[in-house]
């Protein structure tokens, strides 16, 4: 039987078989795992992991060296190798295919959510010259993949096939939509850091629940490769006890550049919970200026307004023009909650009135904001009791309330998410699930 | 909330919130524990042989403890579950293989506490054509449209109805300087039947299934490794309720039963045969403290090994998902119950043989089990710094090696106890 009657093959396979050397002709060793360069659209073989009879540590046999004279049976080496495992042969992106992937959880970014892989099927290439090349293409997630870790895949499907006339359904995940949660290079070397440029389509709720599942160093070394923004709206959807377990673990600077990216009212929260030292050296990296705001929020009794507002929001002056403003809500856009209204202040940030995004987007640019803004604002001060803040809500239909203190000055906004939150917080415990 | 907040500051008081917050794990496990097949162990024991064997529960509590901390231990650092690890480390075949037998035995389990369930509510004159698909249909609906924080409470309620044994065991008025005797000076006695009763207590002390449930409800918690010196606590609170609750059913068994010569084969004729021994509020107590054993692992143990398989094999598991979501999580869980209750309801049910096999199945599976966890708790690559002490090493090699012995014989032998 040769190798060009078949054009897949499975990982499981391959590990395990036999390898003779081609100038004795005598069997050597056996595969245990295949080495794999990351760095093409699919993961070329590159090697195999081999364990010699009278060596205890596996050799690394570079894929030049190999003749696949009947795979699915056994290989042929030059032997012996030109390196040895763990040589110069062994670089950054070159992975264990069966340490990294058989067994595991990886992320299926087509389905989002989690799987454990029963094997791999690898591709062979015939097209070159001389020693046809494999490919990583498709991992297997489906029954019929653990019938063949098994032993069993051919009995089963026979019994399969005379029940219900046709084969057992082969369920894979193409490469490309492969998120790997833990990597193993040929050195031995776990939990590296992992490209995730492929969850850059996710929701920040789906992969908080994906992170949720996952075993805490997997965890981890998937957050920390995270920029800090997502890794922030990421956070705010777990429970509070897995962020403060991650919080924990991450190293002070990245957790402090996190906190930075959160909204504030969240960033309290947090910082409550974490152990005295971690919240310490978290502020001792932090702006004194964002310190000091957050301690003012700490603050402020939880059953009041102030301990829930958000202090980032949109102001502008009384005479500025629709333009300016325009500009300055388009700058502030990142940072500020909610976009909806900009509230007009004089020097003093007394609060004076309240304009539209929608008032503003019909407006002549010229215009100032004295002459389109509403005044007589409904607001609530810093030590309103929540629950009143959430009745205005309900009978004026507001988006946003501004936020004022004993001087009628603004000091942030309460939004009608965060009143609803922390009325019902059981109903946003069941939300995050 | 913010004078928690400044409750917290305070140390004493800031431990004391914690411990509340870890715990719950270790004593729902500990509690599941002592589930019919439990009873009737400790039952038999103190019916055949009276204070004889209460010494056994010194070591069953080191072992029990011991393997329980490592659980902890594991699902805290690691964040996943024995099943996981179990797959990750050994592959596909072996998990396969310690599933099967684990779902065999846990079909056997299940059947036995709905034995329970029927055997304590005809103590209490309850037909068991009743009484069984009652509880089994209140079982699968708690599980399935309930929810999960409430079921835990409920459970958490449950488990202090173990105490009833406690009055039944003062009830039936025992001699408490023999009791003290009896549990720090053994007497081994070598005969077959003896030493197959040893056996079946400490195999029914600690089951493999718990090791699952255990590792698998720390990680449900989201306890962080800060707070591991609680959840030792946690577990070593569940430990010993375990071993208390097992130490009065024992007592009131051998003050009553023993006694009188009578000899039992099933935990319901312990409740019966203390009748006329205790008076009959003993004998309904008894029974009820068995019904809620029942019902309690009833609930839990279909629940916890549907989650296992699923979570070992990649399907979706989980209460919180609809049928169409998880439907091999479902199947599995209510197959079980069904399969379970079936064999209940059966005229003339092999009730002993059930009892017996599954105990010679987890007799089998315990010690793989355990080697696995032992294996997987020493490697630093995913322990880190938390892999065993030297003297963890011992009692846990040393207990699996004591388990792998005597599981060998209680297989040879073919008998469990009673």
């Amino acid at each position: 039987m040769s190798y060009e009657n078949f054009n897949f093959i499975y990982l499981s396979e391959i590990v395990g078989l036999p390898v003779f050397s081609l100038s004795s002709g005598k069997r050597i060793g056996r595969i245990i795992d295949l080495a794999a360069r990351t760095s093409h659209v699919y993961p070329k073989i590159t090697a195999l992991i081999t364990k010699l009879r009278d060596k205890k540590v596996p050799v690394y046999i570079p894929w030049n060296s190999v003749r696949l004279t009947a795979l699915k049976r056994h290989v042929s080496v030059e032997y012996p190798p030109e390196s040895d495992y763990g040589d110069v042969h062994s670089i950054e992106n070159e992975i264990l295919i069966k340490e990294t992937f058989l067994d595991k959880q990886i992320i299926s970014t087509s389905g989002y959510k989690l799987v454990r892989v029963n094997d791999l099927q690898l591709l062979i290439d015939n097209s070159s010259k001389e020693n046809p090349n494999l490919w990583l293409v498709h991992i297997d997630i489906g029954f019929k993949g653990l019938l063949r870790r098994l032993g069993w895949a051919n009995v089963a499907n026979g019994i399969f096939r005379w029940v219900v006339s046709r084969d057992i359904n082969d369920k894979f995940v193409a490469w490309k939509h492969v998120q790997p949660t833990t990597t193993t290079n040929v050195y031995g070397s776990v939990h590296l850091k992992t490209d995730t440029s492929k969850l850059s389509t996710f929701h920040p709720a789906d992969l908080a629940d994906i992170l949720e599942d996952l075993g805490t160093d997997e965890r981890i070394s998937l957050f920390e490769s995270f920029n800090p923004s997502l890794a922030a709206t990421t956070l705010q959807e777990m429970p509070m006890n897995v962020r403060v377990q991650i919080a924990e673990t991450l190293e002070t600077e990245k957790l402090a550049a996190i906190i930075n990216e959160m909204q504030m009212d969240e960033a309290v929260d947090l910082l409550d919970e974490l152990s005295l030292e971690k919240r310490t050296a978290v502020y001792a990296v932090m702006t004194t200026e964002k310190v000091s705001e957050i301690k003012e929020l700490s603050r402020l009794s939880i059953y009041s307004v102030g301990s829930i507002m958000n202090t980032n929001f949109i102001t502008a002056k009384a005479a500025q023009t629709v333009r300016e403003v325009l500009k300055a809500v388009k700058a502030e856009s990142k940072k500020a909650e909610l976009l909806h209204y900009v509230y007009i202040i004089d020097d003093e940030e007394h609060l004076k009135g309240l304009v539209t995004l929608r008032q503003l987007l019909i407006t002549k640019g010229t215009t100032p904001m004295a002459s389109i803004m509403r005044g007589n604002l409904i607001s609530v001060r810093v030590d309103t009791g929540i629950k009143h803040v959430a009745q205005l809500f309900f009978k004026y239909n507001f988006r946003a309330l501004p936020v004022v203190d004993e001087e009628e000055r603004i000091r942030g906004i309460i939004s009608m998410r965060d009143a609803l939150e922390s009325i019902f917080p059981e109903m946003k415990q069941a939300s995050e699930g | 909330m913010r004078l928690l907040q400044r409750l917290k500051e305070h140390p004493a008081l800031r431990n004391l919130l914690i411990f509340l917050s870890v715990v719950g794990p270790g004593i729902i496990t500990g509690s599941v524990d002592n589930d019919a097949g439990g009873i009737t162990t400790y039952s038999v024991a103190g019916a055949l042989y009276g204070y004889r064997l209460l010494w056994t529960l010194i070591p069953s509590f080191v072992v029990l403890l011991a393997v329980q901390e490592m659980n902890a231990r594991m699902g805290i650092v690691t964040g996943k579950g024995l099943a996981d690890l179990i797959r990750e480390n050994f592959g596909a075949r072996i998990t396969f293989y310690i599933f099967i037998c684990l779902l065999i035995a846990d079909v056997g389990n299940t059947a036995t506490e709905f034995a329970g369930v029927a055997g304590s509510m005809m103590v209490l004159g309850v037909s068991k054509y009743v009484s069984v698909p009652l509880a089994a249909i209140a079982v699968w609906i708690l599980v399935v449209k309930g929810n999960y924080k409430i079921a835990e409470k409920v459970f958490l309620l449950l488990s202090v109805f173990l105490l009833s044994y406690v009055v039944s065991a003062v009830l039936a008025k025992p001699d408490w300087g023999d009791i003290g005797v009896a549990l720090i000076s053994p007497t081994i006695e070598w005969d077959h039947t003896y030493f197959i009763t040893v056996l079946g207590l400490v195999g029914t002390t600690v089951a493999p299934w718990m090791q699952f449930y255990m590792q698998s409800s720390v990680i449900e918690k989201g306890i962080k490794i800060g707070d591991y010196k609680f959840t030792v606590w946690d577990v070593a609170i569940g430990c010993i309720a375990t071993i208390v609750v097992a130490f009065f059913i024992i007592v009131a068994c051998g003050a009553t039963l023993h006694t009188n010569n009578v000899t039992i084969t099933e935990a319901k004729d312990a409740a019966f045969a203390l009748k006329p021994f205790a008076g009959a509020l003993a004998s309904e107590v008894f029974a009820f403290g068995l019904f809620a054993a029942s019902i309690f692992s009833a609930a839990i143990l279909p629940l916890a090994m549907a989650f296992y398989i699923c979570e070992a094999f990649g399907f979706e598991a989980g209460i919180d998902k609809k049928f169409a979501e998880a439907p091999q999580f479902y199947t599995l869980f209510t197959l079980t119950i069904v399969i379970s209750v079936t064999v209940i309801l059966l005229p003339n049910a092999p009730l002993i043989a059930i009892t017996i096999w599954t105990q010679v199945l987890n007799a089998i599976l315990l010690p793989i089990v355990l080697v696995c966890m032992m294996i997987i708790v020493n490697k630093t690559e995913i322990m880190g710094e938390y892999t065993n002490k030297r003297y963890q090493n011992i009692i846990g090699w040393s207990t699996s090696i004591l388990l792998i012995i005597m599981s060998a014989v209680l297989v040879i032998s073919g008998f469990g106890p009673g």
